[in-house]
């Protein structure tokens, strides 16, 4: 190597180490500026009362309004309860049942993950409210059926699919010979599901437990359509910022939410860590129904809690149907296309604008979610570790509090976004950063980090490295993240309920004004066309676009368990 | 490390009296057949072969016909534009190869590329890798667990254990010569045995095996006899101590389990070591 040659190549050496700090510090700020700003600046407007530093919010919530913290308490217990005992039945049900019927429940699973918002609810004012197909339609009566109850029955069936999914990904991942030498040892059902079966996947347990307590605390829209005057601390926190335009007080409410959130949020980071997804899939349990099948008691306990769950979810599904179709005229029950034709150009507008956001988001969040899952996985720059940390905080905090963080951080100098698409896309990216990262990293642990080695040993510098190595690596990665996104960006309301400005509704928020106006059949049309579109976008793009076979079942279905709203 | 992989903690690496130590693994003179082979597996044979002349910027003519040239090398020419997950274990350990060897690099890194493999094609892929090897004249550095491989590959080997190195030499001078006991230990089997005060060592096949009445002072009985082919080592209790003993089967006497014996040595043979 002559003398020239030496320092030609140190200097273009020296150029590409830094562009690759160069990106990563990029992709750095962007982190600190999307999400633990907005993070803290509602830690820091909750401690503002009358332009002071004051513990007055606070104060004033306990003494006042501690009431609210109890009920939000008390809903998120009982649910988290329920969601429990139910997914982990299902989970057990699916995990051994045949392969058709596995099929099918995880169709009905799907289906669940990609509808929007407050579907459980809209359906349990169509089958229970004043003018319920079941109280008054099949019985007569017109039931007062607003109340904790109603939160705690939809909640808990909207939080058991997903929950189920990651009982049922644990229970796969379970070591098949355990099961067998229990058999062989002479242990019954009973012993297997309770001594066995249970405890290996407690683990996925304590995630589901985490998950539906967070997610309870979080949930405004199921309490504000069929909470009738049972008040939380999540409505609360909705109606100050969009009733009373009181900001300091629903930031006060909503770090209230985030304590006992960050709790669940480190014990799941913990469990999730040592947690181990089967990595062959779910089409191996096919066999694993050979090896062993429920009997017994045990089995009907099971198959009863199941069986109610997919009666429950298809009677909504049905419901939201029917009442897109129906109306009532003059006492009478009858079929009409009144709703569909109620959809005017401004709805549609907002449809095609949420179509349009969830195509950018999808793309743009993937990518650079996907670029940071590779600094994470395999670099060790200053910070990574910190910036792994910050982005996974959207994962659990509230979408509400992640909305107000937003409007907060960004109303004023040096980034003024309010009222701009820009907020809504960069809120709707920077929300699934937790998820894209994740499934980047997945990927990585099982692509050979020698690949990399190997390529940078034939000369290549680190951008050539991350450009003809890490991307076509990551490509499943990239397709599980923008189906991902996609949907997650189609169905969810938490956070952008806050951040659209006028004129520029989104589908789900159309939705929600739709039912909160009563305008029922209006609001089920919306959720069939959202829900219609993204479960058909979903399915095309794993049946068509990911034939590849080296994207196993489990890669498919792992869109499905990660969806969260 | 001398790939580029790691940071040493101290030292310098030098290749041809250029100091490599700091420089980036894209930019060192030494290409890398890893032990998973790390090929690329969305790219087909001949693209992962060219892929450092790619990286290069060499003009497509001349990465095809250095590709093909290489490909040729190792018996590969048919299948260049196989997608790796193809090729079986041993041709996508040629595919490796070819990919380092392309680059003509100073040194050619080789980390226990053969484990990967079954015994048989081991053998032969052994004997492909030393043939290429001479016939390039390219100074490799060969990692291997299998002693046996490293015995018949080498001009030099370096023993190391727990990242010491415990002896430098010629395959011969190991086996033959170790210099302590860790390398009388480790580098095939071996005798321990002691002559009053005096500790020597003396490998399996320079033991001889003799009736019990003949006036030699090594006595034992042979508690366990394993056929090995071309020999039989049989395991031979001497006052507490298992020896083994290798035993050629063309000699004309055997002893059964249970027989007393007496044993000696080829007296050239004895391994004395200092402690």
């Amino acid at each position: 190597m002559s003398d020239y040659n030496q320092k030609n190549s140190s200097l273009s050496s020296a150029l590409d180490i830094f562009s690759y700090n160069f990106l990563y510090i990029f992709l750095a700020i962007s982190i600190l500026v999307f999400i633990f700003w907005p993070v803290v600046e509602v830690i820091i407007e909750s401690f503002y009362f009358d332009e002071s530093f004051s513990l007055e919010m606070y104060r004033n919530l306990f003494q006042r309004n501690f009431n609210l913290v109890t009920n939000s308490l008390f809903v998120a217990v009982l649910t988290t309860t329920l969601t429990i005992i139910f997914s982990t039945f299902v989970a057990i049900y699916t995990s051994f049942a045949g392969a058709k019927l596995k099929r099918f429940i995880f169709l009905v699973l799907l289906m669940t993950m990609v509808s929007p918002p407050f579907v459980s609810a809209l359906a349990y004012i169509r089958l229970f409210g004043r003018r319920g197909f079941m109280t008054y339609g099949l019985f007569g009566v017109t039931l007062n059926t607003y109340g904790w109850q109603g939160i705690v029955a939809m909640q808990t069936l909207s939080n058991i699919s997903l929950s189920a999914l990651i009982i049922i990904g644990v229970i796969s991942g379970i070591d098949k010979s355990y099961i067998m030498a229990a058999k062989d040892l002479g242990a019954d059902t009973k012993e297997i599901v309770f001594k066995i079966i249970i405890p290996l996947a407690k683990p996925g347990i304590i995630v589901v437990a985490l998950l539906s307590f967070v997610r309870s605390l979080a949930d405004f829209g199921t309490p504000i359509i069929i909470g009738g005057g049972y008040r939380v601390l999540a409505t609360q926190i909705y109606l100050n910022v969009i009733a009373y335009f009181n900001l300091p007080r629903a930031a006060a409410m909503s770090v209230l939410i985030l304590i006992p959130a960050m709790f669940a949020f480190f014990v799941y980071r913990y469990y999730m860590e040592n947690l181990k997804f089967s990595s062959s899939g779910f089409s191996v349990s096919d066999r694993f129904q050979n090896i062993f099948k429920l009997s017994g008691a045990v089995k009907y306990l099971i198959t009863v809690f199941s069986c109610f769950f997919l009666t429950a979810i298809l009677l909504q599904y049905f419901t939201i149907l029917f009442t897109a179709v129906t109306t009532y005229s003059g006492g009478n029950l009858i079929f009409t296309l009144d709703h569909l034709r109620a959809l005017d150009s401004t709805i549609m507008a907002s449809f095609y604008r949420s179509i349009r956001y969830s195509l950018i988001a999808a793309s743009a969040g993937s990518f650079i979610g996907l670029l940071l899952s590779y600094y994470i996985e395999r670099s060790n720059l200053p910070g990574i570790k910190s910036i792994d940390l910050i982005s996974t905080l959207p994962y659990i905090i509230p979408g509400t509090f992640f909305g107000i963080g937003y409007i907060l951080a960004f109303r004023d100098y040096p980034l003024r976004l309010t009222g701009t698409a820009a907020i809504v896309l960069l809120n709707y990216i920077y929300r699934q950063m937790p998820l894209v990262i994740k499934t980047g990293s997945a990927v990585l642990q099982n692509v050979s980090q020698d690949l990399e080695r190997a390529a940078k040993d034939l000369g290549a510098g680190r951008l050539t490295v991350i450009k003809d190595i890490v991307f076509p690596s990551l490509k499943p990665a990239f397709l599980v993240s923008f189906v991902n996104t996609f949907a997650v960006t189609m169905t969810s309301i938490g956070a952008v309920i806050f951040l659209i400005y006028p004129g520029g509704k989104v589908a789900t928020v159309e939705m929600f004004d739709a039912i909160e106006n009563g305008n029922y059949g209006l609001g089920a049309v919306m959720a069939s066309m959202i829900l219609l579109f993204t479960l058909i976008v979903s399915l095309t793009f794993v049946i068509f676009i990911m034939p590849d076979k080296k994207i196993t079942e489990s890669d498919k279905f792992k869109f499905i368990r990660g969806i969260f709203k | 490390m001398i790939g580029g992989f790691l940071q040493p903690d101290d030292g310098e690496i030098i290749i041809e009296n250029n100091n490599i130590t700091n420089i980036d693994s894209s930019e060192r003179p030494t290409a890398t057949v890893f032990q998973s082979y790390a090929l690329f597996p969305h790219m087909n044979v001949m693209e992962n072969v060219t892929y450092g002349l790619k990286v290069k910027k060499l003009s497509q003519q001349d990465k095809l016909k250095k590709g093909k040239k290489m490909l040729e090398m190792v018996g590969l020419s048919h299948y260049k534009d196989k997608k790796i997950g193809q090729l079986s274990g041993g041709e996508q350990q040629r595919v490796a190869l070819a990919r380092a060897l392309i680059m003509n690099p100073k040194v050619l890194l080789l980390d226990e590329p053969l484990s990967n493999l079954d015994a048989r094609l081991r053998i032969q892929m052994r004997k492909e890798v030393k043939d290429i090897q001479s016939e390039l004249g390219i100074t490799t550095l060969y990692v291997t667990h299998d002693q046996e491989e490293a015995m018949g590959l080498s001009d030099r080997v370096v023993v190391m254990n727990q990242g010491e190195i415990k002896q430098i030499g010629s395959p011969e001078t190991i086996y033959n010569k170790p210099e302590n006991e860790f390398i009388a230990n480790f580098i095939g089997r071996i005798n321990k045995l002691s002559n009053g005060k005096d500790k020597f060592y003396i490998r399996p096949e320079y033991i001889k095996v003799i009736d019990a009445d003949s006036d030699v002072n090594y006595e034992g009985e042979v508690v366990q006899k394993q056929y090995r082919g071309a020999f039989i080592t049989y395991f031979i209790d001497h006052n507490d101590t298992l020896i083994q003993a290798d035993i050629l089967k063309r000699e004309d006497k055997s002893w059964n389990i249970g027989e007393k014996v007496k044993f000696d040595f080829y007296e050239d043979q004895i391994i004395h070591l200092q402690d």
